[in-house]
């Protein structure tokens, strides 16, 4: 079983909340309005497990932006919220106040867009830290089911390194998950990645 | 750095714009859709900056994501919605002058090439996606908008009905409670809430509940509204009364798929409703026995006027009275008939009210009928210094079947009228029957009165049928009780006719009346109307007739024994009907006269004692009433009475109904002449002229003859050397040109 230590856990989490840090600022930037990010706590888990959380939570449907990483590991990095918090979430961000069920195409890309400049955060401050580099597909837009999204059927056992991510834009607060979907390799790869920076850093 | 050349067209075929950089963000080449999308080719600029050829992409997303992807290998996407559209790419020149540049979305994504890092840059026109949201968000913007305006529209709607004065309801096709306005719940007492989704089986008493439910499914099974009047309990306890309109609601099919409901509470106008009732019912009934009071009344005041009557007329027979006494008998005489004129217009305006007055329909000879009213204003004419004219058209029914005093007496009112309202002139009466179509048995019976009197305004045209209304048109003309026109009017809607009037203020007035009137001949002629001449006294030779006169009212009783006395009947008084009762023990009369309203015992029992005495079916008694209703008639012939007659009496009435009831025979003097003037009334006989010397009667036998007034004049003048009397009355008749008159009294 993949194992981590509070501190290798520490850092990975200090690592995304750079990466996301960053994204908000430029975030910010764009849409001319303050906009905070974070990740509180990583947990490390099964495909299954995630979807099952998500269960227990009643997140059945959800909307996903997803970005294939390949490089020093390879792997997936998604931003996945509850389907109608997704628009909410858009809407605030672009400041729309319309009432509309269904999402239009360019409020998509628009929220691909946020998806991509918040993966791209995590992924660039994990790249810069922990060395090597990866080349990042552009993002997809994913909607259906939880389990369909994290494809449990095929890869139930695959690792997951799962954060909460907590949005704070215009009176609003929204709350989704930053998933990064690791096979074996990449999870030890990973592992000895963290492992080499803190005793680089001598930390441990 | 050679390519191949399928590469390079490619390149170029490509239908989006394809920047390719190096490190430090040079460029390498873009396609051929960028050079025409920006106006510039990319070789001039190879290996410049991308920020060198486009100053207003520094600082934005897009170089952002370039120098990630060179540093870093991310990808990015560069939506329109988050930031301005970065390269200055246009369709057309067209679009250059107007600056409407394209929307655009970036893709940007790093790959190797030639052993370093590389980025390719797409640059999509997206201006079709981003104007055909931009519609669809006006489209749903305008469709809110107008959401909102038919939100307003309801809330409006809801605060109209709500402030509706009336209750105002919906009901689904179940009768479930769809909507309801605050009148409802007021009248209620339940809330909207609590009523909304119900029945009305589970919001009011069962029996209440059901009348309503029986309404509403009448309507919604008939799809027609309908109007009826509901009772509800209110929550003050009481049970209201509401007029409700209940409509169905149909839908595009015809089918009734709800109820809509007004209802207004009326209750207070229905407790109005009945109080009014009330009040009329009170009204009418004080009224009624006003004129029942006044119909008593009259009767009371007739008694004692049959009295003065009665004595005065006898006076008058008498032959040696003085001129003088003659004068003031006469004067008596009018004043009690005018009086007695008055009481009747007021009797009958009573009977009218009362609903009591009714025709009476008897034959008659018609033109008789006229002749004797004409005669009677002939002379009122005369001495008014007016012409009078009757005429009655040829071809006139002369014997019909209806009330003929009803008639005479509507005949006397409008003559009477004409002749009062008349200073110059004269004033017509003229008569004709129609046939009725389709009515052979009845004909239209048309008379017209026309005078060339005062006439009568416009605006009292209208009111002059009213009761005490008189016209204000000569303020000295007001004696009478203003009572003859409302009486006329009422009689002729009695006999089913038709008055109508037409007038002009100094012209005259024109009276038409109509009254449908019964075909009859001389066969049904009543022998009762037939007018006897005066009665001297019995024949001799018949046995002693023994007649017994009850009345309590002792100047009648006087009055009527001293005529019979008189005439040389055996008379007995008595004054109630138990004195009446131990005479007819003692004395057993022929007949009897019956007072009906009396003291200790009255008429009805008094007869009724009579006829179970031994002998008692023998006896004539006739009835003598002031009563003026005829049901009384009816009472008194079932007490026991053989007849019937009225009070005020005229002397040949009571001796002709003796001679009715005994077959007694009296002796007549000859039928008196009566002569009016204004200032004397001087009735002359036969027997009076007999008196004059047989010369001077010649003399004037032929002068009249001849129409010759000198030598009449002269006559006269001898006349009054041997009588006076005599000489006046001849000089009214001459005064008038009466010839024919003074012929008859000579017995010619």
């Amino acid at each position: 079983m993949f194992d981590l230590t509070a501190i290798e856990k520490d850092a990975i989490t200090e690592l995304l909340n750079i990466g996301v840090g960053r994204a908000a600022a430029s975030l910010g930037q764009l849409l001319g309005e303050e906009l905070m990010l974070s990740v509180p706590t990583l947990y490390i888990q099964t495909r299954r497990q995630t979807a099952e959380l998500m269960h227990r939570q009643d997140i059945t449907n959800v909307s996903a932006i997803k970005e294939r990483f390949e490089g020093g590991f390879n792997g997936d990095a998604m931003l996945i919220f509850p389907s109608h918090k997704s628009l909410v979430l858009v809407r605030a961000l672009l400041g729309e106040t319309v009432d509309e069920n269904s999402i239009t195409e360019l409020e998509r890309e628009a929220l691909l867009e946020v998806g991509n400049i918040i993966l791209n955060g995590c992924l660039g401050s994990i790249a810069n830290t922990l060395g090597g580099e990866f080349f990042c597909s552009l993002p997809e837009y994913l909607q259906g089911q939880s389990i369909d999204v994290l494809e449990v059927e095929e890869k139930a056992d695959e690792l997951v390194l799962f954060l909460h991510i907590n949005f704070a834009v215009a009176n609003l607060e929204i709350e989704g998950y930053l998933v990064f979907l690791l096979d074996i390799q990449a999870a030890d790869m990973l592992r000895e990645r963290i492992h080499q920076f803190l005793s680089d850093s001598g930390i441990s | 750095m050679p390519r191949p050349v399928i590469a390079e067209n490619l390149f170029d075929a490509i239908e989006v714009g394809l920047i390719v950089v190096g490190p430090g963000c040079r460029l390498i080449s873009w396609n051929l859709w960028f050079t025409v999308a920006s106006g510039i080719s990319d070789k001039p600029n190879v290996g410049r900056t991308l920020t060198d050829i486009f100053p207003e992409i520094e600082n934005g997303r897009v170089i952002q994501s370039i120098s990630e992807a060179l540093e870093q290998g991310m990808s990015a996407i560069v939506s329109p919605r988050l930031q301005r559209d970065p390269f200055p790419l246009y369709a057309s020149d067209a679009d250059l002058k107007s600056n409407k540049m394209l929307r655009q979305m970036v893709v940007v994504r790093p790959f190797s090439e030639d052993y370093e890092r590389r980025c390719l840059v797409q640059v999509m026109d997206v201006t079709a996606a981003v104007e055909r949201e931009e519609q669809s968000r006006q489209l749903r913007h305008e469709s809110e908008q107008a959401n909102q305006r038919l939100k307003e529209n309801q809330r409006q709607l809801e605060t109209i009905i709500d402030n509706l004065p009336a209750v105002f309801f919906t009901k689904d096709s179940d009768g479930i409670y769809l909507m309801v306005n605050r009148r409802y719940e007021e009248a209620v007492g339940i809330s909207k809430e609590d009523v909304i989704g119900k029945h009305d089986t589970e919001l009011l008493p069962a029996d209440i509940a059901e009348k309503l439910v029986q309404v509403d499914n009448r309507v919604l099974s008939s799809k027609s509204p309908t109007t009826v009047e509901e009772s509800v309990p209110h929550p003050d306890g009481t049970l209201h009364i509401y007029l409700s309109t209940k409509a169905p609601m149909l839908d595009e099919q015809g089918n009734a798929y709800a109820l809509l409901g007004m209802a207004a509470d009326i209750s207070q106008q229905k407790a109005l409703q009945v109080e009014l009732a009330k009040s009329k019912e009170l009204a009418e009934m004080s009224n009624q026995a006003k004129s029942i009071f006044l119909a008593n009344m009259s009767h009371e005041l007739r008694t004692p006027l049959n009295a003065i009557l009665g004595f005065s007329t006898m006076l008058g027979y008498d032959p040696s009275i003085t001129k003088e006494q003659h004068e003031i008998i006469d004067i008596i005489n009018r004043s009690g008939e005018h009086l007695l004129d008055m009481i009747n217009d007021v009797l009958d305006i009573s009977k009218i009210e009362a609903g009591r007055s009714e025709i009476e329909a008897i034959t008659f000879d018609l033109p008789q009928l006229l002749n004797d009213v004409g005669k009677m204003f002939e002379v009122r004419a005369e001495n008014a210094g007016l012409k009078f004219e009757l005429s009655i058209q040829t071809g006139t029914n002369q014997y019909i079947l209806t009330d003929a005093g009803k008639l005479r007496q509507i005949l006397i009112n409008l003559l009477g009228n004409a002749i009062k309202f008349t200073h110059k002139g004269k004033v017509s009466l003229r008569a004709a029957t129609q046939p009725i179509e389709n009515d052979p048995s009845r004909v239209s019976l048309q008379l017209e009165v026309e005078d060339s009197g005062v006439g009568i305004p416009d605006e009292q045209q209208k009111r002059i049928f009213e009761p005490f209304v008189q016209s204000m048109h000569n303020p000295s003309n007001t004696k009478g009780t203003g009572l003859g026109l409302s009486i006329t009017q009422s009689f002729v809607t009695l006999f089913g006719g038709d008055i109508k009037l037409m007038s002009r203020t100094g012209e005259g007035t024109l009276f038409f009346v109509e009254l449908p009137v019964t075909v009859a001949d001389a066969d049904d002629i009543d022998s009762a109307v037939a007018v006897l001449p005066a009665v001297l006294g019995l024949e001799p030779g018949q046995k002693a007739w023994r007649i017994l006169v009850v009345e309590d009212n002792a100047d009648n009783r006087l009055l009527l024994s001293s005529m019979l006395t008189q005439a040389g009947f055996d008379v007995k008084e008595a004054e109630n009907g138990k004195e009446a009762l131990n005479l007819f023990q003692q004395w057993l009369p022929h007949f009897i006269w019956m007072d009906m309203r009396m003291p200790v015992m009255d008429g009805y029992e008094a007869t009724s004692k009579i006829r179970s005495q031994p002998d008692g079916d023998k006896v004539s008694i006739v009835a003598l009433t002031a009563s003026v209703f005829s049901e009384q008639r009816e009472k008194v012939l079932s007490s026991g009475c053989d007849d019937i007659r009225y009070k005020p009496f005229q002397p040949y009435e009571i001796f002709d109904a003796i001679k009715q009831q005994l077959g007694v025979r009296y002796l007549y003097a000859e039928e008196p002449r009566f002569v009016y003037e204004e200032k004397r009334l001087v009735r002359l006989t036969v027997q009076m002229l007999e008196t004059l010397p047989q010369n001077l009667k010649d003399i004037l036998n032929d002068a009249a003859l001849n129409l010759d007034i000198t030598t009449t004049q002269s006559v006269i003048q001898q006349i009054r050397g041997i009588d006076t009397h005599i000489a006046d009355g001849l000089q009214a008749l001459l005064d008038r040109y009466q010839f024919s008159t003074i012929l008859e009294l000579l017995g010619k």
